[in-house]
């Protein structure tokens, strides 16, 4: 099926059923002709056809000239009270028939797909499809724009799309409002464009996700893409699957936040790779080992505390859900606030990390718990993007944002494949196969991806272009004298 | 019965003699040509294309193509008519005349090619 079925199956239909308005128009300026032509005026003989196409046309149109060029006889004045009242309805319900027509929402929306379609088509420079467009889709285009990369924009809600056509971005971000699941729709978003280097899956819904990552894997054999998951399920299923990176979306955040505990440096340098360039490379102290307070104990919190067991130390977890059978020690349940903070230990926790999904929960709690103890290590959850000034202000040592995080792995995965395997070597300092790695070749593209940052921070400083962003997770040194003596020890 | 078919085949053969009725004759002779001919011709002609808007086979296709060939003729005939009747000063001489009737001739062409393609498109589909 060409990509344009769409588009000349709705215009025949709009056509076809302009066919009665424009018959009917048709008929009446037939008979109000014929009427005309055949009707005696004041000098006995009738008008010619020309004058009688002429007052037909002033009439229905209802400009209204006159009787032209002479005054009307009575005959023709009867026929024209006839044709007067029949012509006008006819022409107002005619076009305002096809102007109907014309803005019908079928017709219209065909027609955009197939204007988008063509759009795409036309973008000279790699680009990557976006499925998705809520705070991780936005952060991850905002991110790619910084990039060079061009968008194609993919998603079923009407309002993000308006949002993203009032942005204004470096590079084309086209957008469509359309199911990414659906094959049409991701071949008209350049699935089998050769430039497309990579499809990003990440809209709210895991079942949304799942299908436009087996399309793709249909459809493009040569795409890897990268897709989000909230369920284990879904994540085993997709790694089965394989050629697909799978990003489960609370891992990632656990992940994320144990590597900025543990190993800031390298967590600094993945930030570096991804932030606009002009950014420099923040050093960070670290969270001491110490006793952890967790507060929320949805998904998201349950992967945090697996996480943070692993890295050793005692967690304390408090949740107003807490299900009954896990009761103990370690699990408080109710709402944190002071009574329940206090009998978690605030005063000897070295960290709290304020982890539920709402985001007025969240400040309530670090600011009470800023309260209890001003010394302690103060990490929380943003949600939505939209609280971004609230979290600005707050007095918290780390902010991390799950759809901020999952975007930058992301940008990663497009830069270079092997820069998150890089990282991950790093991390397990298995040197040796670096080592042997680079050896291969195989990690030219990290280690030219790496100088090509350094080369545009070069150009950057050089230019003096760029103002330097913000850095999100960051620390405040003036006010953290006493970690930085531990952490230096 | 196809009351739809019959309703399409009635106003493109209508739109055929009629055309025919009208350049029926000697070219330069006013008698053979009247002047209703062309317009209920040019009518009929009309309503002819507005059936044939909106077909999405091959055939269809064409069949629009050579409805818009005759309409375009009919409306030259009738230009040339109207502007030599009511701005120049002879009228409608025999020269006019003889103008007038071979650009309705070519829409009988093209009136006959989508007849003949109606009919061969009906044999057809017995089969």
């Amino acid at each position: 099926m060409s990509e344009s079925a769409d588009i000349d199956r709705v215009s025949m239909i709009v056509l076809r059923a302009m066919r009665t308005p424009l018959a009917i128009l048709m008929l009446v300026y037939a008979i109000g002709i014929a009427g005309f032509v055949v009707i005696p005026g004041t000098s006995g003989s009738p008008m010619s056809f020309m004058h009688a196409t002429y007052f037909l046309s002033y009439t229905a149109t209802t400009t209204g000239f006159g009787e032209i060029p002479v005054p009307f006889s009575g005959a023709q004045r009867l026929w024209a009270i006839v044709v007067l009242h029949v012509s006008v309805v006819a022409w107002l319900y005619s076009v305002g028939a096809i102007l109907r027509l014309v803005q019908n929402e079928h017709f219209r929306r065909a027609l955009s797909q197939h204007i988008f379609a063509r759009r795409v088509a036309g973008i000279r420079e790699p680009f990557a499809i976006i499925c998705g467009f809520g705070d991780a889709g936005s952060l991850l285009a905002r991110g790619m724009a910084v990039l060079g990369i061009p968008g194609v924009i993919v998603d079923n809600d009407e309002d993000r799309i308006k949002a993203l056509k009032l942005r204004s971005y470096d590079v084309p971000m086209i957008g469509v409002c359309a199911d990414s699941g659906d094959p049409r729709q991701l071949l008209n978003a350049g699935l089998r464009n050769p430039r497309c280097r990579g499809i990003v899956a990440v809209t709210d819904d895991e079942q949304v996700n799942l299908r436009t990552t087996v399309m793709t894997r249909v459809l493009n054999t040569h795409l890897r893409p990268i897709c989000r998951v909230d369920t284990r399920r879904a994540l085993d299923e997709l790694d089965e699957l394989g050629s697909t990176v799978v990003l489960d979306y609370f891992e990632v955040f656990a992940r994320k936040l144990c590597l900025a505990f543990n190993h800031p440096a390298l967590h600094a340098l993945e930030d570096w790779l991804v932030r606009v360039p002009g950014a420099t490379l923040e050093p960070r102290t670290t969270c001491p080992a110490g006793p952890w307070i967790l507060c929320g104990y949805g998904r998201l919190g349950r992967r945090v505390e697996r996480a943070l067991k692993e890295l050793g130390g005692r967690v304390t977890v408090i949740d107003p859900d807490m299900p009954e059978e896990e009761r103990g020690g370690a699990h408080i349940r109710g709402s944190a606030n002071r009574a329940t903070l206090r009998q978690a230990g605030i005063d000897e926790a070295a960290c709290v990390i304020v982890g539920t999904d709402d985001d007025a929960v969240n400040l309530r709690v670090t600011m009470i718990a800023r309260e209890l103890n001003p010394e302690a290590f103060l990490a929380v959850r943003q949600n939505h993007y939209a609280n971004e000034t609230a979290y600005a202000r707050a007095d918290v040592d780390l902010v991390m944002h799950p759809d901020r995080i999952l975007s930058r792995h992301i940008q990663l995965e497009l830069i270079s494949p092997l820069l998150p395997a890089l990282l991950q070597l790093l991390l397990q300092r298995k040197l040796h196969l670096l080592r042997r790695m680079m050896t291969q070749h195989m990690l030219w593209n990290g280690v030219t991806a790496i100088l090509q940052r350094a080369l545009n921070i070069l150009k950057a400083a050089f230019l003096k272009s760029q103002p330097r962003k913000k850095l999100r997770l960051r620390r405040k040194p003036l006010q953290r004298k006493k970690l930085l003596r531990k952490s230096l020890q | 019965m196809n009351i739809e078919k019959t309703v399409f085949g009635f106003f493109v053969l209508l739109a055929l003699t009629l055309n025919y009725s009208f350049v029926n004759g000697d070219i330069d002779n006013p008698a053979h040509h009247n002047v209703w001919l062309l317009f209920v011709a040019i009518i009929a002609n009309l309503l002819a294309t507005g059936l044939k808007l909106g077909e999405r086979s091959q055939t269809g296709a064409l069949q629009l193509a050579t409805a818009f060939v005759a309409d375009l003729q009919l409306f030259a005939a009738a230009g040339v008519w109207t502007i030599a009747a009511h701005t120049t000063e002879d009228g409608v001489t025999v020269d006019v005349l003889a103008s007038i009737v071979s650009l309705a001739n070519g829409a009988l062409l093209a009136n006959v090619v989508s007849v003949v393609m109606v009919v061969a498109e009906t044999l057809m589909a017995r089969r």
